[in-house]
Protein backbone atom coordinates (compact mmCIF):
# COMPACT_ATOMS: atom_id res chain seq x y z
CA UNK A 1 0.00 0.00 0.00
CA UNK A 2 1.23 3.33 -0.76
CA UNK A 3 1.31 6.23 1.43
CA UNK A 4 -2.50 7.21 1.59
CA UNK A 5 -2.44 9.12 4.43
CA UNK A 6 -1.15 11.82 1.86
CA UNK A 7 -5.01 11.49 -0.03
CA UNK A 8 -6.87 12.42 3.57
CA UNK A 9 -8.32 15.42 2.73
CA UNK A 10 -9.75 15.50 6.36
CA UNK A 11 -13.21 16.11 5.18
CA UNK A 12 -14.55 14.67 8.60
CA UNK A 13 -16.54 11.69 7.48
CA UNK A 14 -14.60 9.28 9.93
CA UNK A 15 -14.61 11.91 12.92
CA UNK A 16 -18.47 10.53 13.82
CA UNK A 17 -17.58 7.44 12.97
CA UNK A 18 -14.76 7.11 15.35
CA UNK A 19 -16.00 5.36 18.93
CA UNK A 20 -13.12 6.99 20.64
CA UNK A 21 -13.01 10.01 19.28
CA UNK A 22 -16.99 10.24 19.72
CA UNK A 23 -16.35 9.10 23.46
CA UNK A 24 -12.87 11.05 24.39
CA UNK A 25 -13.15 14.09 22.03
CA UNK A 26 -9.34 14.65 22.42
CA UNK A 27 -7.96 16.04 19.55
CA UNK A 28 -5.13 13.54 19.10
CA UNK A 29 -8.13 10.77 19.09
CA UNK A 30 -9.76 12.32 15.93
CA UNK A 31 -8.15 10.31 12.97
CA UNK A 32 -7.06 12.42 10.72
CA UNK A 33 -4.70 13.93 13.64
CA UNK A 34 -3.66 10.68 14.71
CA UNK A 35 -2.38 9.82 11.27
CA UNK A 36 -0.62 12.82 11.77
CA UNK A 37 1.21 12.46 14.41
CA UNK A 38 1.47 8.94 13.52
CA UNK A 39 3.10 9.38 10.20
CA UNK A 40 5.77 11.52 11.83
CA UNK A 41 6.62 9.43 15.16
CA UNK A 42 5.63 6.29 17.34
CA UNK A 43 3.62 7.75 20.05
CA UNK A 44 1.71 5.85 22.17
CA UNK A 45 -1.42 7.22 20.76
CA UNK A 46 -1.03 3.69 18.66
CA UNK A 47 -2.02 1.73 21.80
CA UNK A 48 -4.81 4.27 22.15
CA UNK A 49 -6.66 3.28 19.16
CA UNK A 50 -8.42 -0.58 18.57
CA UNK A 51 -7.59 -0.99 15.47
CA UNK A 52 -10.98 -1.71 14.25
CA UNK A 53 -11.16 0.04 10.56
CA UNK A 54 -14.08 1.54 11.45
CA UNK A 55 -13.02 4.73 9.78
CA UNK A 56 -11.20 3.34 6.94
CA UNK A 57 -14.73 2.51 5.84
CA UNK A 58 -16.32 5.61 5.70
CA UNK A 59 -13.50 7.47 4.32
CA UNK A 60 -13.69 7.98 0.80
CA UNK A 61 -10.19 7.07 -0.14
CA UNK A 62 -9.75 4.22 2.41
CA UNK A 63 -7.09 5.44 4.26
CA UNK A 64 -5.58 2.76 6.26
CA UNK A 65 -4.79 4.25 9.51
CA UNK A 66 -4.83 0.81 11.22
CA UNK A 67 -1.64 0.08 8.86
CA UNK A 68 0.21 3.51 10.43
CA UNK A 69 -0.54 2.14 14.23
CA UNK A 70 0.77 -0.95 13.11
CA UNK A 71 3.77 0.03 11.86
CA UNK A 72 3.86 2.58 15.12
CA UNK A 73 3.39 -0.54 17.46
CA UNK A 74 6.27 -2.22 16.35
CA UNK A 75 8.45 0.26 17.57
CA UNK A 76 7.20 0.91 20.32
CA UNK A 77 6.14 -2.29 21.59
CA UNK A 78 8.13 -2.41 24.73
CA UNK A 79 4.99 0.43 26.24
CA UNK A 80 3.19 -2.50 26.02
CA UNK A 81 4.81 -4.66 28.68
CA UNK A 82 2.13 -7.05 28.86
CA UNK A 83 1.67 -8.07 25.40
CA UNK A 84 5.44 -8.74 25.14
CA UNK A 85 5.41 -10.81 28.02
CA UNK A 86 2.39 -12.97 26.76
CA UNK A 87 4.02 -13.09 23.21
CA UNK A 88 7.23 -15.02 25.30
CA UNK A 89 4.76 -17.03 26.85
CA UNK A 90 3.15 -18.26 23.64
CA UNK A 91 6.74 -18.93 21.64
CA UNK A 92 8.01 -20.34 24.86
CA UNK A 93 5.45 -23.13 24.79
CA UNK A 94 6.99 -24.20 21.47
CA UNK A 95 10.05 -24.43 22.60
CA UNK A 96 9.79 -25.99 25.66
CA UNK A 97 7.13 -28.25 23.96
CA UNK A 98 7.54 -31.25 25.76
CA UNK A 99 7.23 -29.96 29.13
CA UNK A 100 3.93 -27.63 28.03
CA UNK A 101 2.53 -30.94 26.55
CA UNK A 102 2.58 -33.00 29.69
CA UNK A 103 0.55 -30.13 31.76
CA UNK A 104 -1.57 -29.93 29.22
CA UNK A 105 -2.56 -33.22 28.75
CA UNK A 106 -3.33 -33.45 32.29
CA UNK A 107 -5.57 -30.15 31.98
CA UNK A 108 -7.49 -31.91 28.90
CA UNK A 109 -7.95 -35.46 30.82
CA UNK A 110 -9.10 -33.55 33.91
CA UNK A 111 -11.86 -31.55 31.51
CA UNK A 112 -12.89 -34.84 29.47
CA UNK A 113 -13.56 -36.19 33.50
CA UNK A 114 -15.71 -33.45 34.16
CA UNK A 115 -17.57 -32.44 31.75
CA UNK A 116 -17.80 -36.21 30.26
CA UNK A 117 -16.90 -35.41 26.89
CA UNK A 118 -14.11 -37.14 24.51
CA UNK A 119 -11.51 -34.57 23.45
CA UNK A 120 -8.62 -36.35 21.22
CA UNK A 121 -5.40 -35.18 21.24
CA UNK A 122 -2.60 -36.19 19.36
CA UNK A 123 -4.01 -37.89 16.86
CA UNK A 124 -3.90 -38.20 12.75
CA UNK A 125 -7.17 -36.54 12.14
CA UNK A 126 -9.21 -34.26 9.63
CA UNK A 127 -9.71 -31.60 11.46
CA UNK A 128 -7.85 -29.25 13.80
CA UNK A 129 -9.22 -27.84 16.23
CA UNK A 130 -7.56 -24.61 17.92
CA UNK A 131 -8.89 -22.92 20.76
CA UNK A 132 -8.07 -20.66 23.77
CA UNK A 133 -7.06 -20.95 27.37
CA UNK A 134 -10.40 -21.87 28.98
CA UNK A 135 -12.96 -24.60 29.09
CA UNK A 136 -15.46 -22.48 27.52
CA UNK A 137 -13.84 -22.40 24.13
CA UNK A 138 -13.15 -26.39 24.33
CA UNK A 139 -16.15 -28.03 25.72
CA UNK A 140 -19.22 -26.90 23.39
CA UNK A 141 -17.13 -27.35 20.65
CA UNK A 142 -16.02 -30.77 21.69
CA UNK A 143 -19.75 -31.87 22.19
CA UNK A 144 -20.41 -30.36 18.61
CA UNK A 145 -18.21 -32.31 17.10
CA UNK A 146 -19.12 -35.25 18.92
CA UNK A 147 -22.20 -35.57 17.73
CA UNK A 148 -21.98 -35.03 14.11
CA UNK A 149 -18.73 -37.61 14.54
CA UNK A 150 -16.26 -36.01 13.00
CA UNK A 151 -12.90 -36.77 12.83
CA UNK A 152 -10.90 -34.11 14.71
CA UNK A 153 -8.27 -33.40 17.10
CA UNK A 154 -7.52 -30.57 19.60
CA UNK A 155 -4.35 -27.76 19.20
CA UNK A 156 -1.86 -27.96 21.41
CA UNK A 157 -1.69 -24.13 21.51
CA UNK A 158 -3.98 -21.71 21.74
CA UNK A 159 -5.20 -19.90 18.59
CA UNK A 160 -4.98 -15.94 19.97
CA UNK A 161 -1.77 -14.28 18.56
CA UNK A 162 -0.69 -11.79 20.64
CA UNK A 163 2.39 -10.33 18.54
CA UNK A 164 -0.58 -9.91 15.77
CA UNK A 165 -1.37 -6.69 18.77
CA UNK A 166 1.64 -5.46 18.44
CA UNK A 167 2.02 -4.60 14.48
CA UNK A 168 5.09 -7.25 14.02
CA UNK A 169 3.99 -9.37 11.56
CA UNK A 170 7.35 -11.26 11.76
CA UNK A 171 6.61 -12.33 14.92
CA UNK A 172 3.11 -12.91 14.66
CA UNK A 173 4.33 -15.22 11.93
CA UNK A 174 6.67 -17.03 13.82
CA UNK A 175 3.64 -17.73 16.69
CA UNK A 176 1.55 -19.17 14.18
CA UNK A 177 3.97 -21.47 13.27
CA UNK A 178 4.03 -23.35 16.17
CA UNK A 179 0.26 -23.90 15.24
CA UNK A 180 0.93 -24.39 11.22
CA UNK A 181 3.58 -26.99 12.20
CA UNK A 182 1.50 -28.80 14.04
CA UNK A 183 -1.29 -28.97 11.42
CA UNK A 184 0.90 -30.37 9.07
CA UNK A 185 2.61 -33.17 11.35
CA UNK A 186 -1.10 -34.44 11.89
CA UNK A 187 -2.09 -34.39 8.44
CA UNK A 188 -5.19 -31.59 9.22
CA UNK A 189 -6.81 -30.39 6.41
CA UNK A 190 -9.35 -27.66 8.21
CA UNK A 191 -8.39 -25.98 10.60
CA UNK A 192 -11.09 -24.92 12.98
CA UNK A 193 -11.02 -21.74 14.79
CA UNK A 194 -12.72 -21.18 18.23
CA UNK A 195 -14.73 -18.04 18.78
CA UNK A 196 -12.04 -15.50 18.66
CA UNK A 197 -11.79 -12.46 16.54
CA UNK A 198 -7.86 -11.56 15.61
CA UNK A 199 -7.05 -15.17 15.73
CA UNK A 200 -9.64 -16.24 12.68
CA UNK A 201 -8.37 -13.12 10.96
CA UNK A 202 -4.50 -13.55 11.48
CA UNK A 203 -5.83 -17.73 10.07
CA UNK A 204 -7.96 -16.67 6.98
CA UNK A 205 -6.25 -13.81 6.08
CA UNK A 206 -2.78 -14.11 6.46
CA UNK A 207 -1.95 -18.19 6.48
CA UNK A 208 -2.08 -18.51 3.05
CA UNK A 209 0.37 -15.61 2.29
CA UNK A 210 2.59 -16.47 4.83
CA UNK A 211 2.81 -20.23 4.75
CA UNK A 212 1.88 -20.69 1.31
CA UNK A 213 -0.35 -23.45 1.82
CA UNK A 214 -4.26 -23.45 1.49
CA UNK A 215 -6.22 -24.98 4.70
CA UNK A 216 -9.49 -24.74 4.91
CA UNK A 217 -9.87 -22.26 7.29
CA UNK A 218 -13.28 -22.33 9.41
CA UNK A 219 -14.71 -20.75 12.91
CA UNK A 220 -16.48 -22.78 14.72
CA UNK A 221 -19.42 -20.44 14.54
CA UNK A 222 -19.45 -21.50 10.61
CA UNK A 223 -19.40 -25.09 11.71
CA UNK A 224 -22.08 -24.60 14.04
CA UNK A 225 -24.43 -23.22 11.51
CA UNK A 226 -23.53 -25.61 8.94
CA UNK A 227 -24.69 -28.67 11.25
CA UNK A 228 -27.81 -26.54 11.80
CA UNK A 229 -28.67 -26.25 8.53
CA UNK A 230 -28.23 -29.83 7.79
CA UNK A 231 -29.88 -31.21 10.71
CA UNK A 232 -26.63 -32.65 11.86
CA UNK A 233 -27.45 -30.65 15.45
CA UNK A 234 -30.87 -30.53 17.01
CA UNK A 235 -31.70 -27.52 19.09
CA UNK A 236 -34.28 -28.20 21.77
CA UNK A 237 -36.40 -25.24 23.46
CA UNK A 238 -35.18 -21.61 23.01
CA UNK A 239 -34.35 -18.18 25.35
CA UNK A 240 -37.31 -16.15 24.87
CA UNK A 241 -35.59 -13.12 26.30
CA UNK A 242 -34.37 -10.55 24.44
CA UNK A 243 -30.55 -11.48 22.51
CA UNK A 244 -28.79 -8.92 20.38
CA UNK A 245 -25.15 -9.72 18.84
CA UNK A 246 -22.16 -8.17 18.87
CA UNK A 247 -19.97 -8.41 15.56
CA UNK A 248 -16.61 -8.22 16.70
CA UNK A 249 -14.56 -6.14 13.72
CA UNK A 250 -11.66 -8.66 13.22
CA UNK A 251 -14.41 -11.16 12.51
CA UNK A 252 -17.31 -8.89 11.06
CA UNK A 253 -15.50 -5.90 9.57
CA UNK A 254 -12.12 -7.39 8.54
CA UNK A 255 -13.09 -11.21 7.93
CA UNK A 256 -16.13 -10.95 6.37
CA UNK A 257 -18.08 -13.31 9.14
CA UNK A 258 -21.15 -12.15 9.38
CA UNK A 259 -24.40 -13.90 8.29
CA UNK A 260 -23.22 -16.88 10.37
CA UNK A 261 -23.61 -16.72 13.48
CA UNK A 262 -27.03 -14.59 13.30
CA UNK A 263 -27.98 -17.78 11.30
CA UNK A 264 -27.28 -20.02 14.49
CA UNK A 265 -29.06 -17.31 17.20
CA UNK A 266 -32.14 -17.31 15.73
CA UNK A 267 -32.31 -21.27 15.77
CA UNK A 268 -32.54 -20.46 19.81
CA UNK A 269 -33.40 -17.31 19.84
CA UNK A 270 -36.93 -15.88 19.92
CA UNK A 271 -36.77 -12.44 19.99
CA UNK A 272 -33.44 -11.53 18.60
CA UNK A 273 -32.12 -7.64 18.23
CA UNK A 274 -29.93 -6.09 16.20
CA UNK A 275 -28.01 -3.02 17.15
CA UNK A 276 -27.65 0.09 15.39
CA UNK A 277 -25.40 0.51 13.03
CA UNK A 278 -24.33 -3.25 12.73
CA UNK A 279 -22.71 -6.14 10.60
CA UNK A 280 -19.58 -4.57 8.86
CA UNK A 281 -20.45 -0.96 9.93
CA UNK A 282 -20.39 -2.17 13.64
CA UNK A 283 -18.72 -0.09 16.55
CA UNK A 284 -16.06 -1.58 18.18
CA UNK A 285 -16.39 -2.74 21.62
CA UNK A 286 -13.72 -0.73 22.46
CA UNK A 287 -11.48 -3.32 23.94
CA UNK A 288 -9.78 -4.49 20.74
CA UNK A 289 -6.21 -4.02 19.32
CA UNK A 290 -4.94 -6.29 22.53
CA UNK A 291 -6.20 -3.25 24.93
CA UNK A 292 -8.00 -5.92 27.06
CA UNK A 293 -4.62 -8.09 27.35
CA UNK A 294 -2.87 -4.54 28.72
CA UNK A 295 -3.85 -4.08 32.58
CA UNK A 296 -2.76 -0.38 32.29
CA UNK A 297 -5.52 0.56 29.47
CA UNK A 298 -8.43 -0.48 31.89
CA UNK A 299 -9.61 3.14 32.85
CA UNK A 300 -9.24 4.07 28.50
CA UNK A 301 -11.13 0.88 27.58
CA UNK A 302 -13.99 1.58 30.07
CA UNK A 303 -14.44 5.58 28.14
CA UNK A 304 -13.62 4.46 24.23
CA UNK A 305 -16.90 1.47 25.67
CA UNK A 306 -19.07 4.50 26.11
CA UNK A 307 -20.74 3.91 22.52
CA UNK A 308 -21.03 0.71 22.30
CA UNK A 309 -22.87 0.42 26.27
CA UNK A 310 -25.30 3.29 24.50
CA UNK A 311 -26.04 0.56 21.65
CA UNK A 312 -26.82 -2.61 24.29
CA UNK A 313 -28.58 -0.22 25.92
CA UNK A 314 -31.21 0.57 23.76
CA UNK A 315 -31.54 -3.13 22.73
CA UNK A 316 -32.64 -3.71 26.33
CA UNK A 317 -30.75 -7.10 25.21
CA UNK A 318 -30.30 -9.68 28.57
CA UNK A 319 -28.26 -11.48 26.44
CA UNK A 320 -24.87 -9.92 24.34
CA UNK A 321 -23.43 -12.76 22.24
CA UNK A 322 -20.44 -12.42 20.63
CA UNK A 323 -17.44 -14.53 19.15
CA UNK A 324 -14.39 -12.48 19.96
CA UNK A 325 -12.74 -13.24 23.56
CA UNK A 326 -11.29 -9.90 23.80
CA UNK A 327 -14.57 -8.20 23.01
CA UNK A 328 -16.38 -10.72 26.18
CA UNK A 329 -14.40 -9.64 28.38
CA UNK A 330 -14.73 -5.56 27.12
CA UNK A 331 -18.60 -6.17 27.55
CA UNK A 332 -18.31 -7.59 31.03
CA UNK A 333 -16.48 -4.80 32.11
CA UNK A 334 -18.64 -2.39 30.41
CA UNK A 335 -22.01 -4.04 32.42
CA UNK A 336 -20.21 -3.07 35.66
CA UNK A 337 -18.92 0.29 34.38
CA UNK A 338 -22.09 1.26 32.98
CA UNK A 339 -24.59 -0.04 35.61
CA UNK A 340 -26.19 -2.18 32.71
CA UNK A 341 -28.08 -5.66 33.39
CA UNK A 342 -27.02 -8.44 30.54
CA UNK A 343 -25.01 -11.56 30.40
CA UNK A 344 -22.40 -12.08 28.01
CA UNK A 345 -21.82 -15.10 26.10
CA UNK A 346 -20.80 -16.46 23.46
CA UNK A 347 -22.76 -18.09 20.34
CA UNK A 348 -21.94 -21.70 20.52
CA UNK A 349 -21.47 -21.41 24.34
CA UNK A 350 -25.01 -20.78 24.75
CA UNK A 351 -25.83 -23.31 21.88
CA UNK A 352 -24.38 -25.91 23.36
CA UNK A 353 -26.90 -25.10 26.50
CA UNK A 354 -29.46 -26.23 23.92
CA UNK A 355 -28.47 -29.58 22.19
CA UNK B 1 4.02 50.30 -19.84
CA UNK B 2 4.57 48.34 -16.70
CA UNK B 3 0.90 46.78 -17.23
CA UNK B 4 1.83 45.57 -20.31
CA UNK B 5 5.02 44.07 -19.23
CA UNK B 6 3.06 42.45 -16.47
CA UNK B 7 0.87 40.93 -18.96
CA UNK B 8 3.21 39.92 -21.20
CA UNK B 9 5.12 38.06 -18.11
CA UNK B 10 1.44 36.73 -16.70
CA UNK B 11 0.00 35.19 -19.84
CA UNK B 12 2.69 34.49 -22.20
CA UNK B 13 5.71 33.81 -19.76
CA UNK B 14 5.22 32.22 -16.66
CA UNK B 15 2.13 29.56 -18.57
CA UNK B 16 5.23 27.50 -19.05
CA UNK B 17 7.01 27.70 -15.60
CA UNK B 18 3.32 26.40 -14.51
CA UNK B 19 3.12 23.67 -16.81
CA UNK B 20 7.03 22.24 -15.98
CA UNK B 21 6.08 22.68 -12.13
CA UNK B 22 2.91 20.57 -12.83
CA UNK B 23 3.80 18.09 -14.51
CA UNK B 24 7.55 17.69 -12.90
CA UNK B 25 5.36 18.09 -9.21
CA UNK B 26 3.15 15.96 -10.51
CA UNK B 27 5.39 12.84 -11.34
CA UNK B 28 7.68 13.43 -8.60
CA UNK B 29 4.53 13.81 -6.20
CA UNK B 30 3.28 10.04 -7.71
CA UNK B 31 6.71 8.73 -7.23
CA UNK B 32 6.82 9.77 -3.99
CA UNK B 33 3.30 8.45 -2.48
CA UNK B 34 3.89 5.00 -4.16
CA UNK B 35 7.19 4.64 -3.06
CA UNK B 36 6.44 4.29 0.62
CA UNK B 37 5.36 1.08 1.05
CA UNK B 38 3.23 -0.12 4.02
CA UNK B 39 1.71 -3.28 4.74
CA UNK B 40 -0.81 -4.52 2.86
CA UNK B 41 -4.20 -5.45 4.62
CA UNK B 42 -6.31 -7.06 2.61
CA UNK B 43 -8.95 -5.35 2.32
CA UNK B 44 -12.93 -5.66 3.18
CA UNK B 45 -13.46 -9.51 2.84
CA UNK B 46 -17.43 -8.59 2.05
CA UNK B 47 -16.31 -7.57 -1.14
CA UNK B 48 -15.68 -10.19 -3.15
CA UNK B 49 -17.84 -9.95 -5.86
CA UNK B 50 -17.62 -10.32 -9.58
CA UNK B 51 -15.81 -8.17 -12.15
CA UNK B 52 -18.73 -6.40 -13.37
CA UNK B 53 -19.66 -5.47 -9.48
CA UNK B 54 -16.23 -4.40 -8.66
CA UNK B 55 -16.43 -2.14 -11.58
CA UNK B 56 -19.56 -0.81 -10.82
CA UNK B 57 -18.48 -0.22 -6.97
CA UNK B 58 -15.38 1.65 -8.38
CA UNK B 59 -16.88 3.97 -10.88
CA UNK B 60 -19.63 4.72 -7.63
CA UNK B 61 -17.34 5.22 -5.37
CA UNK B 62 -14.57 7.67 -7.68
CA UNK B 63 -17.48 9.70 -9.52
CA UNK B 64 -20.42 9.51 -7.36
CA UNK B 65 -18.63 9.50 -3.84
CA UNK B 66 -20.85 6.23 -2.77
CA UNK B 67 -18.56 6.34 0.63
CA UNK B 68 -19.64 10.14 2.03
CA UNK B 69 -23.26 9.55 0.73
CA UNK B 70 -23.62 6.26 3.32
CA UNK B 71 -22.32 8.35 6.08
CA UNK B 72 -23.52 12.18 5.36
CA UNK B 73 -26.00 13.15 3.13
CA UNK B 74 -25.84 16.70 3.83
CA UNK B 75 -21.63 16.41 2.95
CA UNK B 76 -22.61 14.39 0.10
CA UNK B 77 -25.05 17.01 -1.63
CA UNK B 78 -21.84 19.69 -0.87
CA UNK B 79 -19.17 17.70 -2.30
CA UNK B 80 -20.49 16.47 -4.91
CA UNK B 81 -21.99 19.46 -6.64
CA UNK B 82 -18.81 21.22 -5.65
CA UNK B 83 -16.80 18.74 -8.18
CA UNK B 84 -19.05 18.09 -10.70
CA UNK B 85 -18.94 21.92 -11.34
CA UNK B 86 -15.57 22.41 -11.06
CA UNK B 87 -15.23 19.61 -13.26
CA UNK B 88 -17.64 21.16 -16.04
CA UNK B 89 -16.14 24.21 -15.68
CA UNK B 90 -12.40 23.18 -16.54
CA UNK B 91 -14.15 21.21 -19.53
CA UNK B 92 -15.20 24.29 -20.46
CA UNK B 93 -11.73 26.38 -20.58
CA UNK B 94 -10.35 22.89 -22.25
CA UNK B 95 -12.74 23.65 -25.13
CA UNK B 96 -11.68 27.03 -25.28
CA UNK B 97 -7.90 26.01 -25.12
CA UNK B 98 -9.07 23.55 -28.21
CA UNK B 99 -10.87 26.49 -29.88
CA UNK B 100 -14.36 24.18 -30.25
CA UNK B 101 -17.19 27.03 -30.64
CA UNK B 102 -20.34 25.85 -28.89
CA UNK B 103 -23.65 28.11 -28.78
CA UNK B 104 -22.89 31.19 -26.85
CA UNK B 105 -26.43 31.51 -24.91
CA UNK B 106 -25.80 28.12 -23.95
CA UNK B 107 -21.98 28.31 -22.47
CA UNK B 108 -23.41 31.45 -20.52
CA UNK B 109 -25.91 29.97 -19.13
CA UNK B 110 -24.31 27.20 -18.18
CA UNK B 111 -21.28 28.80 -17.11
CA UNK B 112 -22.80 30.87 -14.80
CA UNK B 113 -24.89 28.45 -13.68
CA UNK B 114 -22.48 26.09 -12.83
CA UNK B 115 -20.12 29.32 -11.24
CA UNK B 116 -23.01 30.40 -8.41
CA UNK B 117 -23.32 26.46 -7.55
CA UNK B 118 -19.23 26.35 -7.39
CA UNK B 119 -19.32 29.45 -5.40
CA UNK B 120 -22.08 28.48 -2.83
CA UNK B 121 -20.51 24.95 -2.48
CA UNK B 122 -17.37 26.34 -1.62
CA UNK B 123 -18.69 28.59 0.65
CA UNK B 124 -20.84 26.59 2.63
CA UNK B 125 -17.46 24.08 2.78
CA UNK B 126 -15.43 27.10 3.98
CA UNK B 127 -18.45 27.59 6.70
CA UNK B 128 -18.54 23.81 7.53
CA UNK B 129 -14.58 23.47 7.69
CA UNK B 130 -14.64 26.98 10.29
CA UNK B 131 -17.90 25.68 12.34
CA UNK B 132 -17.43 21.60 12.38
CA UNK B 133 -13.66 20.62 11.85
CA UNK B 134 -11.74 23.16 13.14
CA UNK B 135 -10.40 20.49 15.72
CA UNK B 136 -9.09 18.65 12.52
CA UNK B 137 -7.97 21.76 10.02
CA UNK B 138 -4.68 22.82 8.93
CA UNK B 139 -3.03 25.46 7.85
CA UNK B 140 -3.19 24.31 4.30
CA UNK B 141 -6.96 23.08 4.29
CA UNK B 142 -8.05 26.83 4.45
CA UNK B 143 -5.26 27.97 1.94
CA UNK B 144 -6.53 25.56 -0.90
CA UNK B 145 -10.34 26.42 -0.14
CA UNK B 146 -9.46 30.13 -0.03
CA UNK B 147 -7.11 29.51 -3.27
CA UNK B 148 -10.09 28.08 -4.86
CA UNK B 149 -12.47 30.75 -3.44
CA UNK B 150 -10.24 33.78 -5.11
CA UNK B 151 -10.04 31.99 -8.16
CA UNK B 152 -13.86 31.41 -8.49
CA UNK B 153 -14.49 34.88 -7.78
CA UNK B 154 -12.32 36.44 -10.24
CA UNK B 155 -13.70 33.62 -12.78
CA UNK B 156 -17.00 34.79 -12.37
CA UNK B 157 -16.02 38.85 -12.36
CA UNK B 158 -14.68 38.05 -15.85
CA UNK B 159 -18.51 35.92 -16.80
CA UNK B 160 -19.94 38.50 -15.04
CA UNK B 161 -18.73 41.49 -17.14
CA UNK B 162 -18.80 39.14 -20.35
CA UNK B 163 -14.74 39.13 -20.53
CA UNK B 164 -13.60 36.11 -22.95
CA UNK B 165 -11.51 33.80 -22.78
CA UNK B 166 -11.59 32.22 -25.99
CA UNK B 167 -8.92 34.25 -27.58
CA UNK B 168 -6.42 34.17 -25.24
CA UNK B 169 -6.46 30.47 -24.00
CA UNK B 170 -6.34 29.57 -27.86
CA UNK B 171 -3.40 31.90 -28.44
CA UNK B 172 -1.60 29.94 -25.71
CA UNK B 173 -1.53 26.67 -28.28
CA UNK B 174 -2.03 28.82 -31.86
CA UNK B 175 1.26 31.10 -30.67
CA UNK B 176 -0.31 33.80 -32.11
CA UNK B 177 -0.05 36.71 -29.35
CA UNK B 178 -3.24 38.84 -28.76
CA UNK B 179 -3.83 41.73 -26.48
CA UNK B 180 -6.30 40.96 -24.11
CA UNK B 181 -7.26 44.16 -22.19
CA UNK B 182 -8.39 43.38 -19.18
CA UNK B 183 -6.88 43.54 -15.88
CA UNK B 184 -9.35 40.69 -14.32
CA UNK B 185 -8.40 38.28 -16.91
CA UNK B 186 -4.56 38.83 -15.79
CA UNK B 187 -5.79 38.17 -12.30
CA UNK B 188 -7.42 35.35 -12.56
CA UNK B 189 -4.85 33.90 -15.15
CA UNK B 190 -2.45 34.30 -12.22
CA UNK B 191 -4.46 32.66 -9.94
CA UNK B 192 -5.57 29.90 -11.91
CA UNK B 193 -2.13 29.35 -12.48
CA UNK B 194 -0.79 29.61 -8.69
CA UNK B 195 -3.64 26.72 -8.50
CA UNK B 196 -2.63 24.69 -11.01
CA UNK B 197 1.18 25.01 -9.69
CA UNK B 198 0.50 23.80 -6.31
CA UNK B 199 -1.98 21.06 -7.23
CA UNK B 200 1.14 18.66 -7.47
CA UNK B 201 1.81 19.27 -3.71
CA UNK B 202 -0.65 19.72 -1.64
CA UNK B 203 -4.48 17.83 -0.08
CA UNK B 204 -5.24 18.52 -3.75
CA UNK B 205 -3.22 15.73 -5.09
CA UNK B 206 -6.28 13.70 -3.97
CA UNK B 207 -8.41 14.18 -7.57
CA UNK B 208 -5.21 11.87 -8.65
CA UNK B 209 -4.75 9.75 -5.89
CA UNK B 210 -8.53 8.73 -5.74
CA UNK B 211 -8.46 6.79 -8.62
CA UNK B 212 -5.46 4.52 -7.27
CA UNK B 213 -6.78 4.52 -3.92
CA UNK B 214 -10.01 3.12 -4.77
CA UNK B 215 -8.57 0.82 -7.56
CA UNK B 216 -6.70 -0.95 -4.39
CA UNK B 217 -9.51 -1.04 -2.65
CA UNK B 218 -12.48 -1.56 -4.36
CA UNK B 219 -10.46 -3.41 -6.88
CA UNK B 220 -7.46 -5.09 -6.46
CA UNK B 221 -7.90 -6.03 -3.05
CA UNK B 222 -11.83 -6.74 -3.36
CA UNK B 223 -11.48 -10.57 -3.32
CA UNK B 224 -10.34 -12.97 -0.87
CA UNK B 225 -8.55 -15.83 -2.55
CA UNK B 226 -7.99 -17.94 0.79
CA UNK B 227 -11.91 -17.46 1.84
CA UNK B 228 -13.00 -20.74 1.78
CA UNK B 229 -16.22 -19.85 1.40
CA UNK B 230 -15.25 -19.40 -2.96
CA UNK B 231 -13.55 -22.76 -2.50
CA UNK B 232 -16.42 -24.26 -1.30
Amino acid sequence: MPESAALCVRCGNCLENCHIYLSTGEWKHAPPNRLKILRKKADFVAFECNGCRRCTVFCPFSVEVSAYVSRARREIKNEAKALVELVEIQLEKGRNFEKHKQMYEAAIRFLEKKHNVKIPLNKKAEILFVPLQGEHTIIPAAKLFNLAKEDWTLSYFEASNFAFFLGDMELAKKVSERIFREAEGLNAEKIIVTECGHAYRVFKMFWREWFGRDFEILNIVEVAADYLEKGIVEVKGSLTEPVTYHDPCQAARNSGLIEEPRRVIENFSEDFREMRPNKERNFCCGGGGGLVAIPEMKDFRMIAGKKKAEQIKETEAKYVLTICENCRTQLKDLREHYNLNYEVSGVVELLSKFI
Amino acid sequence: MLQVYLEEIVLYKLPFVTAAIFFVGLFYRIYKYLSVKLRVFPVFPKASKSGLEKLFEYFSDVFLFKTIFSSDKFLWVLSWLFHVSLFVILLGHLRMFLGIKVDENFTSFLGMLLGVIFLLTLLSLLVRRVAKLRVISTAEDYFALILLLSVAISGMYLRLNDVSLDGYLLSLISGEKIVVGSSALVVHALLAQILVAYLPFGKLFHSIGVFHSNYLVRWKNARVRSSVREVR
